[in-house]
């Protein structure tokens, strides 16, 4: 029976451990993780420009829809179908006008 | 520092923040090599070696904007590597799904180029070593297990295993003694009885 000694230990687990590190690694693995982050963007560490600012636009466009909205609603008469001139004043439109005209001839 | 297409790795990575995406392909290439062999010191198996590999490189790339430089970036991205490894083996201990000697045939064929002309039943008889070698390093400790992988697989020196453990370098050679005899009294008992 031959005992295993240090050296004999070392050369036995250095040749199998040598024979493994030898195992080449896949060749296309790289163009594999490529494809899938490509194909994932979510897992992207930083995202592209027009993903990155898209809060702005969606806040920006909030932001000129407020104002179109708030000027179009302004201009609106809270009696109904009137509108205020830029003194303020109401005014009445057209067809209201054409309706009195009528009441009045008769 | 070994440069890819002429940049370093901080230039890689700063490019790859950026959102140049297809700088990251430099860094695989790079440290796949390096990476497979730290997958193959835990898994022993090529398949699942490639899988954690890729695995790897993944959540390294969404882990990107937290690398703060501080650290090599070879350590950084051996630890994600490691840390992919202990989940798997833990994944795969409570799934039994875990199928050991995954590498033995590439292990055969190399020992067969290097001991041509030898017995077969030396050839034989490594190839059982080797499979107790794999079987005893999966029973290692955590850490001593861990170190021994880093030190044997991938070679690396002590100062950046302790890096990598959060430890000293003086802890590590100690894990890598205490591995080393539990490795040699697990695979005494086949020896001496094989040997005269």
């Amino acid at each position: 029976m031959k005992e295993l000694e240090n050296k004999e230990f070392e050369e036995l687990i250095g040749r199998i451990i040598e024979a493994e590190r030898e195992i080449p690694v896949d060749p296309l693995l790289a163009e594999r993780v490529m494809t899938t982050l490509l194909r994932e963007p979510e897992k992207r560490p930083v995202s592209p420009f027009y993903v990155r600012l898209f809060p702005y636009f969606v806040k920006a466009a909030c932001i000129v829809a407020a104002l179109v909205s708030g000027v179009y609603l302004g201009t609106l008469s809270p009696a109904g179908g009137g509108y205020q001139d830029n003194s303020g004043q109401l005014a009445l439109h057209d067809g209201y006008i054409e309706g009195l005209d009528v009441l009045l001839n008769e | 520092m070994e440069l890819v297409n002429g940049m370093s790795d901080q230039e890689l990575i700063e490019s790859v923040l950026k959102g140049n995406t297809a700088c990251y392909r430099g860094i695989v290439l790079k440290y796949q090599q390096q990476v497979f062999r730290i997958c193959i010191g835990f898994t022993h198996c090529n398949e699942d070696a490639e899988d954690l590999c890729q695995e790897a490189f993944m959540q390294a790339f969404c882990s990107l904007k937290g690398f703060k430089f501080q650290s090599a970036f070879s350590t950084w991205l051996y630890r994600i590597a490691v840390n992919a490894c202990l989940n798997f083996k833990r994944k795969a201990a409570s799934h039994k799904t875990y199928l050991q000697g995954g590498t033995l045939d590439e292990i055969d064929r190399t020992l067969n180029i290097k001991h041509a002309g030898r017995a077969d039943d030396y050839i034989v008889f490594e190839k059982e070593i080797a499979a107790r070698l794999h079987s005893a390093i999966a029973g290692l400790p955590g850490k001593q297990r861990v170190a021994f992988i880093l030190s044997r697989y991938e070679k690396l020196p002590q100062k950046e295993i302790a890096a990598m453990l959060d430890t000293t370098t003086g802890a590590v050679e100690q894990l890598l003694q205490r591995a080393n005899e539990h490795l040699r009294k697990k695979l005494r008992g086949f020896y001496e009885e094989n040997v005269k």
